[in-house]
């Protein structure tokens, strides 16, 4: 159990560490760009690099990624003082909400789906030339 | 002395509901069945703003030990760099594909959100609360911020776009007679971020989880990258 937790924390450590370092080049380079995102790319490629080992991380991130719904709560929390507003514009939330998700389902799988199959032929008739 | 109440109520309610879906406590009937399908977040945001409505909890009360929840929200996108790393295997094998399936996905979506709400009347701050919505919630959240839109809002469009795309997304699929794992994973994960990726985990599929993984991922910086250009050009 403490180890486990030792484990978090050193990890939680290395995790808020990027995202200081990309605050730091976001605010020095007025780059309009979410700094955790930045942190995000930025630690992908430290992890492929070997920069950060990845018995250091593996812990935390699997538990912030497994329990990640549960920190959006509080912003459940926060639409009760934009009830007005969605009273408002509830049929638009709805309407984008089925339509877009649907569409956006059906075009990536047809894309891929046959993208692939489109670039399996054609790499198999590079080899027959 | 800080209010734990917040701090408590959350994790109680997304705890609970997690663990009474994995019960069998209650008799199944169909209701009951179909509402434990849904996600946790889903039953437990529901409950806790009922509970604020009839109790007259004030946000700034709840809030006062929420936001040390909402403050884990950051290293956990930064996290998300990590399934990346763990699988980027498959990312150099069907590079071609994925890439060009990643941005059409981010810029479809982010289009076809403005056009619909825009033949809606909506208002401008709702419009743009609304354009990241199919991205993973952290992701989602910063870019909202990032373009003066309403978090909140946001947050909540993204869990009930989650929710759709999780229950129908397959099902829609199969109608279109897409089959290959890749294809589902992708369009899963690029619709419904973490709680189609979930359903994919339900389904044991494993090379569905890692391709919805990657793609919620790399969707959501290209639409980060993607947003604020789009919001440039329609202002």
């Amino acid at each position: 159990m403490f180890k486990n937790f030792i484990n978090f924390c050193i990890g939680l450590i290395i995790l808020l560490f990027f995202y200081f370092i990309s605050f730091v080049i976001c605010k020095l380079t007025h780059l309009n760009f979410p700094p955790s995102i930045l942190g995000l790319v930025l630690f992908a490629m430290a992890l492929i690099t070997g920069i950060v080992k990845e018995k250091y991380v593996q812990f935390t991130c699997e538990i912030l990624i497994k329990n990640m719904a549960m920190f959006l709560i509080p912003f459940w929390g926060g639409l009760i003082v934009y009830e007005k507003l969605l009273e408002k514009n509830w049929l638009s939330v709805l309407l984008v909400i089925l339509i877009t998700t649907t569409i956006i389902i059906v075009a990536t799988g047809l894309f891929v789906e046959y993208g692939t199959k489109f670039l399996r032929l054609h790499n198999m008739r590079e080899q027959d030339d | 002395m800080i209010n734990p109440l917040g701090f408590l109520l959350t994790i109680g309610l997304y705890k609970g509901a997690e663990a009474l879906k994995k019960s069998q406590i209650i008799k199944r009937t169909f209701v009951i069945k179909s509402i434990f399908a849904l996600p946790p977040i889903f039953i437990a945001g529901t409950v806790l703003l009922i509970l604020m409505k009839s109790f007259n909890i004030d946000f700034n009360t709840y809030n006062e030990s929420a936001k040390y929840i909402t403050f884990l929200l950051t290293p956990a996108t930064i996290a998300l760099g990590y399934p990346v790393f763990k699988y980027k295997d498959l990312l150099v094998k069907h590079k071609r594909v994925i890439y060009s399936a990643f941005i059409f996905a981010a810029m479809t979506a982010i289009c076809l959100t403005y056009i619909i709400a825009k033949f809606c009347h909506s208002e401008y701050k709702i419009i743009i609360s609304m354009l990241p919505k199919s991205v993973t919630a952290p992701i989602a959240v910063e870019i909202s911020k990032e373009l003066g839109g309403i978090p909140e809002l946001t947050a909540c469009m993204v869990v009930l776009t989650g929710v759709f795309g999780a229950m129908f997304g397959h099902k829609i699929l199969e109608i279109i007679r897409v089959k290959s794992d890749v294809a589902i994973g992708l369009a899963m994960g690029a619709a419904s971020h973490v709680i189609g990726t979930a359903r994919c985990v339900e389904k044991g599929r494993p090379k569905q989880v890692v391709m919805a993984s990657v793609a919620l991922v790399i969707v959501g910086v290209v639409s980060a990258v993607l947003a604020p250009f789009f919001v440039w050009i329609i202002k």
